[in-house]
């Protein structure tokens, strides 16, 4: 496969909003290199516990626990370098997870109340929903489409900032329940951490 | 612009000093929080678990190059602002007076202020401060706790949910409700080993050193003269009691997030050789508006220092600035070391994990934008 190959976005983009962070990134990881890590620019992975473990020449960063299950942070430099499809795949994994996180937040306001009425009805609430919404439609409308290279690497760095900004203002909504490291707070955290490991450039 | 005397100057110099000794921990400490223990006798640790006591209760005052530090809003945004720079986490971890000693200083009668801070003065001691309840959060008013009158004691019975410190503290306030309606919530001070008080660690993206807990409270029998106020009007005691005893430290929550911001761009400076000149340029922004929040976090401790009728709103506007710029900065900070920045710069990656802590603490940004606005409704702030 090479870095032009179309993966199956729809399904990755599902399979984040529905089934969580850990089952789409297997599945991304099954497409370009099949089970085989793959590094971001800098030599840099955050991948699920069985993925790392074929690795044999990798360093270990540290863990991160998501939801019972562990992800590995690994540097192998010899293996730095940027794939379009597997980038532009973990834009809609990222986008998926958003949606995901929407979902939740529409659910979680719509059960809380505020002096009787949900928050949800709240228009200050309602304003910051769209303004996340928004965001999220504008990195859609952009990735709706594109094929592997439409978009080069800091396209995709951009995009990958902007779902993390969209998360932010959905986070925010949650108050201290988007913040503890067993809710959606922390899927948020490692969707962040990938972002990290495969855009932006290399240090100089 | 508002700039700090030379007797604030010495204490941030000081309590910089302090915490930056301190952060060599700030990853250990958030693997296991218990590991405070272990620094009860640096100086940082030291100065927290004794700051602020009244000068009635304390035979030994904080004197730092001859100056006496007694607390007040411009001290506790300085010493904030400074952990914040360090390690947010290991302020919060730390044992001390803290967000109780406002209330038992405002609310508390004498026996029960020498009982509080007697014991802070004694020893280290962990406090805790418990108004938020689960599924309501920053709806006070629908407090479901409860505080019944049983003989000579008080049956509290309820749950509160990220309580910073429960499971280390010995003692702390608990609000709870005594009958229906708006002047119906009373504050309690509570030792947490009566039999019935169990405090459960919630996990967080960060700030884990604080480990905030759910607590539960079945039929925890307490001494009828814990309660607070009762000497005060009701209009002075309860939720309006707590209201302005978290407006007093809101400042200083909002001065955690300056120093976060602080923290992430110092980290910038300190570990990204050879900048270019754009990049300069970039920092040099993100220094001047980290100036621009601080100085507003000043005014509202100023504004605390005067009982100033607008310290709500002032206080308000500076929490939800900070928490915002904290979160902006931390962000940005990491394009300074591209790909993986997370990964290679733990600490760096901490901030930007703390940051987001902020938000919540004393109220999200939402409360404070409605806190804001009636300042302004009502005339308190922005006035000719």
């Amino acid at each position: 496969m090479t870095s032009h190959d179309e993966l199956p976005y729809a399904t990755i983009r599902a399979t984040a909003r529905t089934e969580g962070l850990v089952a789409a990134v297997l599945l991304l990881h099954a497409g370009p290199a099949a089970g085989r890590v793959v590094y971001g620019p800098a030599g840099h992975a955050l991948v699920p516990r069985e993925v790392a473990s074929a690795e044999t020449t990798a360093t270990s960063l540290g863990e991160v626990a998501l939801h019972g299950r562990s992800l590995v942070a690994l540097r192998e430099p010899a293996m730095a370098g940027t794939n379009a499809a597997w980038t532009l795949g973990l834009t809609w994994l990222r986008y998926g997870l958003s949606e995901g996180l929407l979902e939740h937040c529409r659910s979680y306001l719509g059960g809380r109340t505020s002096d009787g009425s949900p928050l949800l009805l709240l228009q200050l609430v309602k304003a910051q929903l769209a303004e996340a919404v928004i965001e999220q439609l504008e990195v859609l409308t952009v990735i709706e489409g594109a094929r592997p290279g439409d978009l080069d690497h800091d396209h995709l760095t951009v995009l990958h900032q902007r779902i993390t900004l969209a998360d932010r203002m959905l986070l925010r909504l949650l108050g201290g329940s988007g913040f503890r490291a067993d809710g959606p707070g922390q899927s948020a955290h490692v969707s962040e951490l990938l972002a990290d490991a495969y855009t932006g450039r290399a240090a100089k | 612009m508002i700039e700090l005397n030379e007797r604030q100057s010495v204490l941030r110099a000081h309590v910089r000093e302090w915490a930056q000794e301190l952060a060599k921990w700030a990853l250990d400490l958030e693997r296991t929080p218990d590991m405070v223990h272990e620094l009860l006798d640096l100086p940082g640790i030291r100065f927290l678990a004794r700051n602020p006591i009244p000068e009635e209760y304390d035979d030994e005052p904080i004197t730092l190059d001859g100056h006496p530090f007694r607390g007040g809003g411009v001290e506790r945004v300085t010493i904030c602002e400074e952990f914040g720079a360090a390690d947010a986490g290991m302020l919060l971890a730390a044992p001390g007076p803290s967000m109780s000693g406002v209330l038992v200083s405002q609310l508390g009668d004498k026996a029960q202020q020498e009982l509080f801070f007697g014991r802070i003065a004694e020893r280290p001691t962990w406090t805790f401060f418990a108004l938020t309840e689960p599924e309501r959060g920053s709806d006070a008013g629908a407090m479901q706790t409860t505080l019944t009158q049983k003989g000579d004691r008080l049956l509290l019975n309820g749950a509160k949910r990220f309580i910073g410190n429960a499971i280390r503290a010995d003692l702390g306030v608990i609000f709870a409700r005594v009958r229906p309606g708006p002047l119906g919530v009373a504050a309690v001070l509570a030792d947490t080993g009566h039999p019935g008080f169990v405090a459960t660690p919630i996990p967080t993206v960060g700030l884990c050193g604080n480990q905030v807990t759910d607590v539960r409270f079945s039929s925890v029998e307490i001494p009828a003269d814990r309660l607070l106020g009762a000497h005060l009007s009701p209009s002075r005691r309860g939720l309006l009691g707590a209201v302005r005893g978290l407006n007093q430290l809101r400042p200083g929550v909002a001065a955690l997030g300056v120093g976060i911001a602080r923290g992430a761009c110092d980290y910038v400076r300190a570990h990204r050789r050879a900048l270019t000149a754009w990049e300069h340029a970039e920092l040099d922004g993100i220094g001047l508006r980290i100036e621009g929040v601080r100085q507003l976090v000043l005014r509202a401790a100023v504004a605390s220092d005067n009982d100033d009728p607008g310290l709500g709103p002032l206080a308000s506007a500076a929490k939800s600035r900070a928490a915002g710029l904290a979160e902006e900065v931390t962000l940005k900070s990491l394009g300074f070391f591209g790909a993986g920045a997370r990964q290679e710069h733990p600490l760096l990656d901490k901030f930007v994990r703390d940051a987001r802590g902020i938000e919540y603490m004393e109220g999200t940004r939402n409360i404070h934008h409605l806190n804001v606005f009636q300042g302004i409704s009502q005339g308190k702030i922005v006035r000719q």
